[in-house]
């Protein structure tokens, strides 16, 4: 792993997490907690501007809380999360809020990510609305440009997300996450339970998003295959831990491997350095 | 699927209307005041309306006779039916200047006869009181009663509810164990110990305020189980998360994405707990630890059946129990549409036997 | 199962200790006392009447006698009461042992009752007996307990076959043995009736949901399919799959036949804690009602607590969680 921790910050790097350890409680007895799970253990990670890192690992490594604690939806117990320089763990809530704009998290399951009974332009529209900015017709062209942008048609305008198709739904969450001009985003399994042709629309838009808005992508997924042809660099957790940290072309391990790898890992690694190959 | 329960709905919460509106009318509707007595006619039988005489002349206005008490003034009262002076039913007949509330009444009332003759068409009680105006003011007290005690009881449990469930931590905790306490006596007990709180005769007006307190702060505990749980899921959603990721408020997220949510379970308990109070009121006052004499309520006046003399004699004198059947009927009915209808996206299992084991009433 | 056991018995505890703080303070609270009468009779003179309050400590702050309250019911008294001018104890046995004769009676008598109509309702759904059930337990379940209890006494004073108040005849004391078992089976006819008239429905309703939910199960088919005979796959089979909210169900019917049967002794004068606990709030003797409602609090927690363990050994699955 890289350990380059040299106290300036480049300006190229846009994330930094340092050293995040994050566990869960297994409820109360009486008062008392119970011995907690480690989720997290002292997780490092860089993320450039502009680019793309894509964090791979088996199901239960940890791979969603590490995202929902980069993006500030919950706080790592501790460790520190750099967002352009600026420490991020220590803010209240309020201090958060212009950071947490900045970082964007599209959810996994994009069905329970959109509120039924709102219409698309609502859901669009609701960061604007939440945000204070505009006008309630101005908030609404918006939401129309938005969704133009991820190519959704206007007349969904006023649709339920539940009249959707899968495609739709996710290009939706794109669109409400872009609506407040983000610098990074966090996919987290977003290209997962689609079908072949929608699966290439959906990551041909979002790297067309990329270069349009200047976006950075944190890129989780559970298969090394879907992030190959897209990632700058790739980082792969296990058991909370990141075990390798490095461009997809290049098998780097710069830490010898763990006796115990799982076989998931070490027949990911090898899928990676064999497809970088071809 | 979901037009027959709107079908359902519409024609409950209709009818529904029509009574209230029936007994908020009661100053029109009923023929005499709550509170008259007419102590030379005790236990008087509901009288037969007549529309042929005994020449078998048909009348196009049904007209009441005379009822005459034969037993002695020491035995029971036995009535007979002396045609010899009838009494054609007159409509919207004007206010009699001798009743009590002759200034404040309306001026007119739907039916009645010229004086001194009388209609009682549901017969009267031991004190000579028309049944069926007594019927139609208790039916004020009675069925708002139970309208008022719910908003308390669901306004609330709403709200504790919501704090328990989204701010979680020590108020959730609180909360519960609360409710818990609340809910572990029987129902009946728990509104005894409430109701031993207040002093012990409760006459009309602010009282009845403060007897509504009571149904009502007896069920709070179980509808804030339920919006707390509500309230619990609707925050893990990650539309929830979203919104907070934009910066959203917590007064913003609870209004806009948790509210709308607990709305089908608090529409759905409405129709349940009216019922539920309604009955705690009739319970009370039955007892005598509810509304006090004269105010009637459909509670109290089935308190004189209590003796067996009553009991066995004076049938009509049940009217006012007979009278919440078709009310309870039509509750329940709305409360099983609403469930249908909220039902219909998706509920889990458990959320369906939570509704259903709401229906017992504990 | 002892932690299962123990985490539930904890809980039980703290809720009857709830209970009994909150009732209480509510009818330590309320205004008027027991003394209230005797301070407007001419022929007491104030002093008597406040060294009366004195004595039974009636003084005393809030806490200091709760804290009394408690000490007593340690040593068994659960109290004092001053209408009956004997601790508390000796007057509710005799009268709790009569609720729950009642009680257990019509517990009994409806879940009986219930099983085999919602077992064959259920089967039959959507057939003319499930309609006609349907409309009968909805006409059923809206008449008030007040109004069904009426109705029994009601038919059976003109009937005239059974006993129609009280426990037992006047007359007892000159009969043992199976005389006096059969007198007080006669008696209880009429409460137990009206009971399980007022419990009747809602156990119908769910036993009929709760078997239409298992009857739907591919296993249910399954056993049609082998051949097995109806009657044994709707007791044998689906019953039992549908005992889990049956058993929870039962738990609740525990605390709704507690506080219908307050209502039914009152009417029928039976002489169990329900006439003594409407006795005790009209002349305002607190500690009578206290525990009165302690000890319905009791059975309630008692019949969940049951279900719970019943629930525990029943159903593998809350073994696991």
């Amino acid at each position: 792993m890289r350990t380059d921790l040299s106290p300036t910050d480049e300006p190229q790097v846009l994330l930094r997490a340092l050293a995040l350890c994050k566990g869960y409680a297994r409820g109360r007895t009486f008062g008392r907690n119970r011995p907690s799970i480690e989720v997290l253990r002292a997780v490092d990670l860089k993320i450039r501007a502009g680019s793309t890192l894509a964090l791979i690992g088996p199901s239960g490594s940890g791979k969603s809380t590490l995202g929902r604690c980069l993006a500030c939806l919950e706080r790592p117990d501790s460790g520190e999360i750099l967002f352009a320089g600026k420490g991020l763990v220590s803010l209240t809530p309020r201090e958060l809020i212009p950071f947490r704009r900045q970082i964007q998290l599209i959810f996994q399951e994009p069905a329970a990510a959109l509120n039924p009974r709102f219409t698309a332009v609502e859901v669009v529209s609701e960061p604007l609305l939440i945000s204070g900015r505009g006008t309630k017709k101005e908030r609404k062209e918006r939401a129309i440009d938005l969704m133009a942008l991820v190519g959704l048609p206007a007349h969904l305008g006023d649709r339920s997300p539940f009249e959707l198709s899968g495609g739709q739904r996710r290009r939706l969450v794109v669109a409400r996450a872009l609506a407040l001009e983000p610098k990074l985003l966090i996919l987290d399994e977003a290209l997962a339970g689609l079908d072949l042709s929608t699966r290439a629309q959906i990551s041909n838009l979002l790297l067309e998003l990329q270069k349009v808005c200047s976006l950075t992508y944190l890129f989780i997924s559970h298969d090394a295959d879907m992030v190959a042809h897209f990632a700058d660099e790739v980082a792969v957790l296990h058991e909370g831990e990141i075990v390798t940290l490095g461009p997809p072309r290049l098998p780097v391990c710069s830490r010898s491997p763990h006796t115990d790898q799982s076989p998931a890992v070490t027949a990911a690694f090898s899928r990676l350095s064999g497809l970088s190959r071809q | 699927m979901n037009h027959m329960y709107k079908k359902k709905i519409w024609f409950a919460a209709l009818s529904l209307a029509s009574v209230h509106v029936l007994v908020l009318g009661a100053g029109f509707f009923a023929p005499y005041d709550p509170a008259e007595q007419h102590r030379d006619a005790p236990f008087e039988r509901p009288m037969r309306l007549h529309i042929f005489d005994s020449h078998g002349r048909f009348h196009l206005r049904p007209y009441v006779c005379t009822w005459v008490n034969e037993g002695n003034s020491l035995g029971p009262p036995r009535y007979a039916e002396d045609c010899s002076h009838t009494w054609p039913l007159r409509f919207l007949v004007r206010e009699e200047t001798h009743a009590p509330r002759a200034a404040l009444g309306p001026a007119r009332h739907l039916l009645g006869v010229d004086a001194p003759g009388r209609v009682f068409l549901l017969g009267t009680d031991d004190y000579g009181r028309d049944q069926l105006s007594r019927l139609l003011y208790g039916g004020q007290v009675s069925l708002f009663a139970g309208l008022l005690a719910t908003g308390l009881s669901l306004g609330l449990g709403a709200i504790l509810g919501c704090i328990a469930g989204y701010f979680g931590s020590w108020p959730d905790d609180v909360i519960m164990r609360v409710a818990e306490i609340f809910m572990a006596l029987p129902w009946i007990y728990l509104l005894f110990a409430l109701r031993a709180f207040l002093p012990l005769n409760l006459g009309a007006g602010q009282p009845f305020f403060l007897l509504i307190s009571v149904i009502g702060l007896a069920g709070w505990a179980r509808p804030s189980r339920l919006v707390r749980g509500v309230v619990l899921s609707a925050k893990q959603r990650d539309f929830v998360h979203a919104a907070r990721g934009f910066g959203a408020s917590n007064v913003y997220i609870l209004r806009r994405h948790i509210l709308p949510e607990i709305m089908g379970v608090v529409l759905t308990q409405a129709a349940l707990l009216i019922s539920q109070c309604i009955l705690a009121e009739i319970t009370l006052s039955f007892l005598g630890l509810g509304l006090g004499e004269p105010a009637p309520s459909w509670g109290n006046m089935l308190a004189g059946l209590q003796k067996y003399y009553v009991l066995e004699n004076c049938w009509w004198m049940l009217v006012s129990g007979l009278a919440l059947v078709p009310v309870f009927l039509l509750y329940h009915l709305l409360a099983d549409a609403l469930c249908a209808h909220f039902k219909a996206p998706g509920l889990s299992r458990k959320g369906r036997m939570t509704i259903e084991k709401l229906q017992v009433a504990i | 199962m002892i932690h299962f056991l123990a985490q539930r018995l904890a809980r039980a505890l703290f809720v009857l200790f709830g209970v009994s703080v909150l009732t209480f303070v509510l009818i330590d609270l309320a205004p008027g006392e027991y003394f209230q009468a005797m301070r407007l009779s001419p022929q007491i003179s104030r002093e008597t009447v406040a060294a009366l309050r004195i004595e039974y400590g009636l003084e005393r702050p809030l806490p200091a006698r709760y804290l009394r309250w408690l000490g007593s019911v340690s040593r068994g008294e659960l109290g004092f009461s001053f209408a009956y001018n004997s601790p508390v104890w000796p007057l509710l046995r005799t009268r709790t042992g009569n609720t729950l004769i009642l009680t257990f009676s019509a517990l009994a008598c409806s879940w009986l009752v219930a099983i085999p109509i919602g077992v064959m309702v259920a089967s039959r759904a959507g057939r003319w007996q499930d309609r006609i059930f349907g409309i009968g337990t909805a006409f059923l379940q809206a008449t008030p307990d007040v109004l069904i209890g009426l109705g029994v006494l009601a038919l059976a004073l003109r009937v005239r076959w059974l006993p129609t108040g009280g426990m037992y005849a006047p007359a007892t004391s000159e009969i043992e043995g199976s005389g006096k078992m059969k007198d007080l089976v006669l008696h209880m006819v009429l409460p137990v009736l009206a009971l399980t008239a007022g419990m009747l429905p809602v156990l119908v309703r769910h036993v009929r949901s709760a078997m239409l939910e298992v009857l739907d199960t591919p296993f249910i088919t399954a056993a049609r399919g082998h051949g097995i005979p109806p009657c044994r796959i709707l007791f044998g089979y689906a019953l039992p799959a549908a005992a889990n909210p049956l058993i929870s169900m039962f738990g609740l019917s525990v605390g709704a036949l507690l506080s219908g049967s307050l209502l039914i002794e009152v009417i029928m004068s039976w002489p169990g804690v329900g006439p003594m606990l409407l006795e005790a709030i009209l002349q305002r003797d607190p500690y009578v009602v206290v525990a009165v409602v302690l000890f319905s609090t009791l059975f309630l927690v008692a019949g969940s607590l049951l279900a719970d363990v019943c629930l525990y050994i029943a159903d593998p699955r809350i073994r696991v969680e």
